[in-house]
């Protein structure tokens, strides 16, 4: 008797420690039109944008080196660099035996490109989405060499509204033929996130996290242009997405969207464009 | 890579009391080379270093570890096996009857197919769990083990976790309750596990539906849909008599979406089969191993290295050590293989013609391992993708369409006289570089190694290892020669290089050289070597992690009291 009791309590257990969940397991959400009109282009005015993806963390201790470099490289390719801080992996993560690193900065979005592009140490940045990690040092050697010719051009409206629901509007048109499928990706990125970050062994309390990124409005690689993600030179693609900032943290006066049109086979990017939320 | 060296335990008696450790030190200096990708690394010197004490009063032990990792080595750097702390401790206490831990320990049930936790210092592998564990024999010949604890993350807090993760095992050996099968030679094993890891899951996981179309929409799987109690189950058998064993475990997991697998709903399913025969001077082991969906972590996130790995699936293949083939050592797919692993082993007998004064020994080796078959669902291929589907149907005995590794080899081994034994052996090895490494293509090598062994007096020794691996694929040819000297029971010193004179890109045809030395007094060995790596992968038993190019000057202690 003695044994029966204990087996029961033991498949008891057992039963205890299943989920059994039933489908449909996935929601799929509606696709929005866009009802803005974009002014007129002129391809003349359109520059090639550099993209560049830095991996940093606030437990990091060298990652303001990174910071450092990438003011710096502002002030010499200017508006024509759109940066993105992702913050990723163990020393993005709060730290609990560090109260003062509680914050999480980590996304989704930054997650699964730090698989994607296996980062190991940081800080490191991926220029262009071209599949090699690159030290600090290095930046600015490589963002040199990249190639500038336009390709494309990617025209943006935000609207938002008092609600706090922000409507990315956005054109890409074509300036060239391009035969692969491409993808067009929006970011949301935050500047001036005060919070703590590890200097070397100096922990800063008031420090300004800048291009802090903060969601993927339509996944991680974005969608295809139209159904085979192909457009052909002069042929335009319009393209809507919301997103609400109720329930988080973001200041949308230090918000913005960065649009990035990219190659669906190897990720080269093509253009990339930023436009403030408000 | 730096030398190292497995610890020898002593130990140091109090009246009944016992105190024993060891500790070990592996460091490096590096040196930048850009032409080996070697990069420079500013600290210049990187270490790893850990103590082990372990106290022992009859049945009751207990034990602590130190480690500092704060800045190891670079190979350990990449994988994030940094910090520094007493990350293992624990206190035990047993008896005929029962026995309990609390803290850290380590445990596998059965093959390990539902649980492993395990420590494997090499490969920055620590996925102790932090916790309490019985083991209880209420009866001769049964066993029943609980356990129920949060994995070890490398060096990250538990505090904070939202997940962890408990099993029950029993194991029933019924050569002990019913001695006359034992008498009769024949030994059965029966067992059976339980285990299951709870994640909190209070977050959607976002989706992307009908890619590549005009409906291209995003989606979600809503919190309430994603599973948190994922549990995993298996049974074995173990039978043997006389010469002949046979081993088997099935195990199944349960609905578990992780990043691993694309969040699919599919059940998981693994089957393990091994026969053995040996007799004097012939033996013969195949084995079968069928994996499908069976990565089971303690975070549906995590999916790089073994970080926070509950099972392991092994690695059936045969494991070799040889240097131009330690860049394409199988690591095991739990999500996707199968394959069978056949090993037979002759010994022609002494004094024959072939056989010589002391016999030749004769192995030959066959291993292949393709992904396993996998069909999508109507709703995975409407969606454009398997996320928030049942993902894939899969026939359990057919072959995928992607051969993922193969192995054929033979191996002569024969002693000439009582000084001089020569190793000879030949190996096709076929690698799936894309499946294995993300790098491009199929590696198809010829591989013909040579070990010559003279024993020169009782106590000096030489040892000559040359290998060449011919292959059109990946970074091409290499060869490689290592001769080392040893004094035995102190010293022994080695000198080695391999030339990978085959590489398609002529300036990368390079040479990594290594100079070591090694000295021994009793339980402590300290050894010193300055060479190059190259980039590749570390496998040991089918678990694998990056090996980064490094040039430099390695110093490893390892002692023990």
């Amino acid at each position: 008797m003695r044994y029966i009791i204990i087996a029961l309590f033991i498949v008891a257990g057992l039963m205890a420690a299943c989920d059994r969940i039933e489908g449909p397991y996935i929601i799929p959400h509606e696709v929005e039109d866009v009802t803005v009109e974009f002014p007129p282009l002129d391809p003349s005015s359109v520059f090639r944008k550099l993209l560049i993806e830095e991996y940093t963390g606030h437990y990091c201790p060298n990652c303001p080196d990174g910071h450092d470099e990438l003011d710096r490289l502002h002030t010499i390719f200017g508006d024509t660099l759109v940066m993105v801080g992702i913050h990723a992996g163990a020393l993005a993560a709060p730290q609990a035996t560090h109260p003062e690193f509680s914050y999480d900065f980590r996304t989704d979005v930054g997650n699964e490109l730090r698989t994607f592009f296996n980062i190991d140490g940081i800080p490191v940045a991926i220029i262009n989405r071209y599949p090699s990690i690159v030290s600090p040092a290095r930046w600015q050697t490589k963002l040199t060499a990249e190639d500038r010719t336009p390709m494309a051009a990617i025209q943006l409206i935000n609207q938002y509204d008092a609600s706090g629901m922000l409507k990315v509007n956005a054109k890409v048109t074509m300036l060239a033929d391009y035969p692969n499928a491409l993808r067009l990706s929006l970011f949301l990125v935050e500047d001036n996130v005060i919070k703590p970050q590890l200097k070397h062994s100096e922990t800063i309390l008031d420090y300004s996290h800048k291009h802090v990124l903060r969601a993927g409005l339509n996944g991680t690689f974005g969608d295809l242009l139209t159904a085979d993600g192909i457009l052909q030179k002069d042929e335009a693609y319009t393209y809507g997405h919301s997103i609400a900032f109720a329930g988080h943290d973001w200041n949308p006066d230090n918000c913005s969207v960065v649009a990035i049109l990219h190659d669906k086979a190897n990720g080269k990017v093509l253009q990339v464009e930023q436009l403030r939320v408000k | 890579m730096t030398l190292s060296a497995l610890p020898l335990l002593g130990q140091h008696q109090f009246g009944n009391s016992r105190i024993s450790g060891d500790f070990g030190f592996n460091g490096m200096y590096y040196m930048p080379d850009s032409l080996i990708g070697a990069e420079k690394v500013d600290s210049k010197v990187r270490a790893n270093a850990f103590i082990n004490l372990l106290y022992s009063n009859g049945g009751f032990s207990a034990g602590v570890r130190y480690e500092y990792y704060q800045f190891p080595l670079i190979d350990f750097e990449k994988i994030q096996y940094q910090g520094q702390g007493v990350r293992y401790f624990f206190a035990d206490y047993k008896n005929k009857f029962i026995q309990v831990t609390a803290g850290n320990f380590y445990e596998q049930f059965g093959n390990g197919l539902v649980l492993r936790a395990y420590e494997d210092r090499q490969l920055g592998i620590d996925n102790s769990l932090l916790g309490a564990r019985v083991k209880v024999t209420p009866y001769k010949g049964i066993t029943i083990k609980g356990v129920w604890g949060i994995e070890r993350f490398n060096f990250e807090s538990y505090l904070g976790r939202r997940d962890f993760v408990r099993g029950l095992d029993g194991e029933i050996a019924l050569g002990e309750l019913i001695p006359k099968m034992q008498e009769k030679g024949f030994i059965t094993n029966i067992g059976a596990s339980f285990v299951s890891k709870f994640e909190k899951a209070d977050e959607p996981i976002n989706a992307r539906l009908y890619p590549g179309t005009d409906s291209v929409c995003d989606g979600e799987i809503p919190a309430e849909k994603i599973p948190q109690n994922i549990p995993i189950w298996a049974t074995r058998l173990n039978f043997g008599y006389k010469g002949f064993r046979f081993d088997a475990e099935y195990a199944q997991k349960m609905q578990d979406p992780n990043v691993s697998n694309d969040f699919i709903y599919k059940k998981g399913d693994a089957l393990f089969l091994s026969a053995t025969y040996s007799m004097k001077g012939f033996g013969v082991a195949a084995s079968f191993i069928r994996s499908d969906n069976m990565d089971f972590r303690s975070q549906r996130m995590v999916q790089q290295n073994s970080w926070l790995s509950i099972n392991n699936i092994p690695a059936i293949n045969r494991q070799y050590s040889y240097q131009l083939i330690s860049d394409y050592g199988f690591a095991s797919q739990p999500n996707s293989q199968i394959g069978v692993q056949l090993q037979v082993n002759y010994k022609i007998p002494k004094k024959t013609k072939l056989g010589g004064k002391y016999g030749t020994d004769l192995t030959f080796n066959f291993s292949r391992f393709h992904n396993t078959d996998q069909q999508p669902v109507a709703l995975a291929l409407e969606y454009g993708t398997p996320m928030g589907t049942e993902g894939y149907t899969s026939s359990f005995f057919k072959f995928g369409p992607d051969l993922l590794y193969q192995d054929i080899g033979l191996e002569i081994s024969h002693r000439f006289t009582k000084a001089w034994k020569w190793t000879l052996a030949y190996n096709f090895i076929s690698y799936n570089l894309e499946i294995l490494q993300g790098h491009r293509g199929m590696m198809r090598g010829h591989l013909v190694a040579s070990d010559l062994q003279w024993k020169i007096t009782s106590k000096h020794a030489l040892h000559l290892d040359l290998q060449h691996l011919y292959t059109k694929d990946d970074e091409g040819s290499h060869v490689y020669g290592m001769l080392e000297y040893s004094i035995s029971p102190r010293w022994f010193i080695s000198i080695g290089d391999d030339w990978n004179y085959g590489n398609p890109d002529p300036s990368r045809r390079l040479h990594y050289f290594n100079i070591a030395g090694a000295f021994v007094w009793n339980t402590t060995r300290i050894a010193l070597n300055f060479g190059k790596t190259q980039e590749g992968i570390l496998c040991i038993g089918g678990v694998c992690r990056a090996v980064p190019a490094s040039y430099g000057v390695g110093l490893s202690i390892t002692t023990s009291f």
